[in-house]
């Protein structure tokens, strides 16, 4: 993480839905259905 | 607020009134309401929002950052909420008192053409900045600001497709930097912002892979400010509309560097993820430089630089 707090865009989590979550934001915790675990590196 | 012990501050830069030279640099400072709790907006001269395209943009997969020598690496790509988004929801948000810079970025020049135009004359946007430059974004392969005669029609566009002040945002990925001022200027320009972020690759001799999933990214940091500084510099002896000085500034003491280089006000960009509040104790810190060496006016410190042979 550069920032921790949702601004540089560049924690970003792959979702199932498409598009990204920030972990920083929207986590750290994630319901494990809604990531994309074959898009997370 | 601290007090300006007496040193008029304002700058006017191509049009825009800044009640200081403090702006921070797009893509570092969200969409102004982002830094409310660390930092009281009021207290720099203004921002330059995320960059706008005409639809929404996801970014690219992760991982977009990475660690670098005083810096880092971003292939971020251009993730925003989209034109329409930002002025509906994200402008109305921010604070009375703010001046508000859009950022404007798109694949290709009728797209910029198009965005400029839907931000003119939006209330509370006072001043645009073409994003000539984005070392990492696949489409249109090379970026703008690469090659002078796209680059001049880009701005030429930009300039056709509004009236606000208009600054373009340069990309030090070139050969001459005074050459791309120059085009600018050319194309009327109201001023030019340099530098966007260095076209850089880090690597990982154990899995034997890029860091970044993209690729190359862009080095941002203190580990660019001497190019930037460099290449301020260079333009402002190229050119006679105002610069706006971007690359590592940490501190007070940095961003007079990039005045006396030339520029006529200044973004802190990667410093803000440091320490949140870094834009507004910069503001202050050139206020008390000023007072201290006998500057009644902080315009008067641009380009104040004793260059040997000049």
């Amino acid at each position: 993480m550069a920032c921790g707090f949702g601004v540089c865009l560049g924690c970003a989590a792959p979702l199932r839905e498409g598009g990204y979550a920030l972990v920083c934001r929207d986590g750290p915790a994630f319901d494990a259905a809604s990531i994309d675990w074959e898009r997370l590196p | 607020m601290k007090e300006s012990q007496g040193v008029d501050t304002a700058v006017d830069l191509g049009g825009i009134s800044l009640r200081n030279p403090v702006l921070t640099a797009s893509g570092t400072f969200g969409y102004g309401t982002e830094f409310a709790p660390f930092l009281d907006l009021r207290r720099l001269g203004g921002f330059v929002a995320k960059s706008l395209t005409l639809e929404p943009r996801i970014g690219n997969p992760p991982p977009r950052i990475a660690e670098a020598p005083s810096g880092m690496l971003n292939a971020i790509s251009l993730e925003n909420v989209g034109v329409e988004a930002f002025i509906g929801e994200k402008l109305p948000a921010i604070p009375e008192g703010v001046t508000v810079i859009a950022s404007v970025f798109e694949t290709d020049i009728d797209g910029y053409a198009e965005v400029c135009k839907r931000l003119t004359g939006v209330p509370r946007i006072a001043g645009l900045e073409v994003n000539a430059s984005c070392p990492h974004v696949k489409s249109g392969g090379i970026e703008f600001g690469q090659d002078p005669a796209v680059l001049g029609r880009l701005v030429r566009a930009a300039r056709r497709a509004t009236t606000l002040p208009l600054l373009v945002k340069l990309s030090p990925n070139v050969t001459h930097i005074a050459e791309m001022a120059r085009v600018c200027e050319a194309e009327g320009a109201s001023g030019i912002s340099l530098i966007n972020a260095v076209q850089a690759l880090e690597v990982d001799p154990e899995t034997r892979r890029p860091l970044l999933a993209n690729g190359l990214g862009g080095l941002s940091g203190p580990a660019i400010r001497p190019i930037a500084l460099r290449m301020v510099w260079q333009a402002s002896q190229a050119v006679s509309i105002p610069i706006c000085g971007v690359g590592g500034i940490e501190s007070a003491a940095d961003a007079v560097k990039f005045l006396l280089c030339g520029a006529t006000a200044i973004q802190v960009g990667t410093s803000n993820y440091l320490q949140p509040s870094i834009a507004g104790d910069v503001a202050d810190g050139i206020v008390e430089y000023a007072a201290r060496h006998g500057y009644p006016r902080i315009r008067d410190l641009v380009g104040a630089l004793e260059f040997p042979g000049r």
